[in-house]
């Protein structure tokens, strides 16, 4: 397993062209653009919480 | 045994159908009470969810009170005061009357109102004439002289000159307007200089043939060319005139009215007709005009315009409009990621209004509230900022509570109990 995850690293940061995937908090992407570097941008947040009755009316709704 | 949930896409895509079915055509601009059924001398519209008038706030006070004295219905502004709290006025939101306001939304008997029949159905939606440039006048929660003034000239000349061109013209096809809009990089709320142009450019050949006066022409001519939203009250209700046919479609859990009175939003679905649900109005993220005003001097979303996001204009489509994003310090990506949004809880697209940077994907229409629920993200609305005593001092964009959408989904499954929804 150390050698798989070294090798990965090693891929990433040796490899022609690397891909950055950014989840969430979104003022990492602009830096990293910014240094060219190709970024997928997951939006992504915490769930909102429902009301239990609404949550459970979308469930058979939905 | 039918999954309710079969009935429920199905009957939405009917309501998708019937929006995107929609061949609103301007056709006219005459006098309120001879056009709108059931006005009267002593009816007054206002924007949103009914209210009355003890919880109305300011600006639509104001609103009520300068329509009160334009009408002659009071001499002063306490007699004004004093008939607005009393009863005796029949006060009513736009949307009762088949019609829909600009932020206060005020619209009495004497004003002018674009007409626009949605000639596929045969309905007609009915909007007051957008009031220019001035940051001041009834629809921004104000009263003094200049706005009645200013409410007299569309009266007199904006609204008949603009009538008769009508007629020249033989009506103009909304439809296809905004769809070129769109292409020209118009939202068609916030942003109208594409539609206003284009209206501007089918009127003007008939409007100069008309047997008016230079004075009186280069008066419209400079009132229409003076502010790019002129547009957004005719596509205001040629949008109006979009969402009656698609109510009352059983089953659907689709959007088919967002309206804000200033305290209160509230929306309609289609499967349970004109019931109204609310939430509270939420404050408006401003881009102000002056830096001496900031949010405490703001009042809360307010104005029937949030008809054309219920049509997938507006806030649901910056995608096809970075400008608008771009005059709020935002991105193209971020755009992009709300228009995203919009088609992630929408249950169509309309086919004629095509989004050129999406690869002329159709814009997305038809805000199913069980979605936006699953997402817990709630449209956006683009808006104008009224003063909280009367004003336009910004504009900007607020979300949808959820709490409307949440009362919605609740009745809607009130109203199918019988299929034993668990609650």
């Amino acid at each position: 397993m150390a050698d798989e995850a070294h090798s990965l690293s090693g891929a990433l940061l040796l490899g022609e062209k690397k891909v950055v995937v950014n989840m969430g908090v979104e003022v990492f992407e602009d830096s990293l653009r910014r240094q060219g570097i190709e970024v997928v941008v997951v939006r992504w947040q915490p769930p909102r919480e429902l009301p239990q009755d609404v949550a459970r009316l979308l469930d058979r709704l939905l | 045994m039918t999954d309710i949930r079969d009935n429920i896409d199905r009957a939405n895509q009917k309501v998708v159908e019937r929006l995107c079915a929609g061949q609103p055509v301007w056709i006219g601009c005459k006098t309120a009470v001879d056009v709108i059924p059931g006005m009267t001398r002593h009816t007054i519209l206002h924007a949103g969810p009914p209210i009355e008038w003890e919880r109305m706030c300011q600006p639509m006070r104001n609103g009520i009170l300068g329509a009160i004295l334009y009408e002659g219905l009071a001499s002063n502004v306490d007699e004004a005061n004093s008939l607005a709290s009393s009863g005796r006025l029949t006060l009513a939101p736009c949307h009762q009357y088949g019609a829909v306001g600009g932020m206060t939304g005020i619209t009495s008997a004497s004003m002018p109102v674009h007409i626009v029949r949605n000639e596929a159905f045969g309905n007609l939606a009915y909007c007051v004439p957008h009031e220019g440039a001035s940051p001041t006048g009834f629809g921004w929660g104000t009263y003094d002289e200049g706005s009645i003034r200013h409410a007299r000239w569309m009266q007199e000349e904006l609204g008949p000159v603009l009538d008769a061109g009508l007629r020249a013209v033989g009506g103009i096809n909304m439809r296809q307007l905004i769809g070129r809009a769109i292409q020209m990089g118009d939202e068609d709320h916030g942003r109208c200089g594409a539609a206003t142009t284009l209206l501007t450019r089918e009127l003007a050949p008939h409007l100069v043939r008309l047997d008016v006066s230079k004075d009186v022409l280069g008066r419209v001519f400079d009132f229409l060319l003076s502010a790019d939203i002129f547009a957004l009250h005719v596509i205001m209700a040629a949008a109006r005139s979009m969402v009656e046919p698609a109510k009352k479609i059983p089953y659907s859990t689709v959007v088919t009215t967002m309206a804000r009175n200033g305290v209160e939003f509230g929306i309609k679905i289609s499967s349970l007709g004109d019931q109204w649900f609310t939430g509270p109005a939420q404050p408006i993220k401003t881009v102000f005009f002056s830096p001496e005003w900031t949010a405490a001097d703001a009042t809360p979303d307010i104005g029937d315009s949030s008809i054309v996001e219920t049509v997938g204009l507006g806030g649901l489509i910056h995608a096809a409009a970075p400008a608008q994003e771009a005059a709020f310090g935002g991105t193209y990506a971020e755009a992009l990621r709300k228009t995203e949004e919009a088609y992630a809880f929408c249950a169509g697209v309309h086919e004629a209004w095509t989004i050129p940077n999406l690869d002329f994907r159709g814009v997305p229409l038809g805000i199913d509230i069980r979605k936006v629920l699953k997402m817990g993200v709630t449209p956006i609305l683009d808006t104008a900022t009224a003063h909280k005593d009367g004003g336009k001092i910004g504009i900007g964009e607020a979300r949808a509570p959820r709490e409307a959408f949440e009362a919605a989904l609740r009745a809607f499954a009130n109203s199918h109990e019988a299929e034993s929804i668990d609650a």
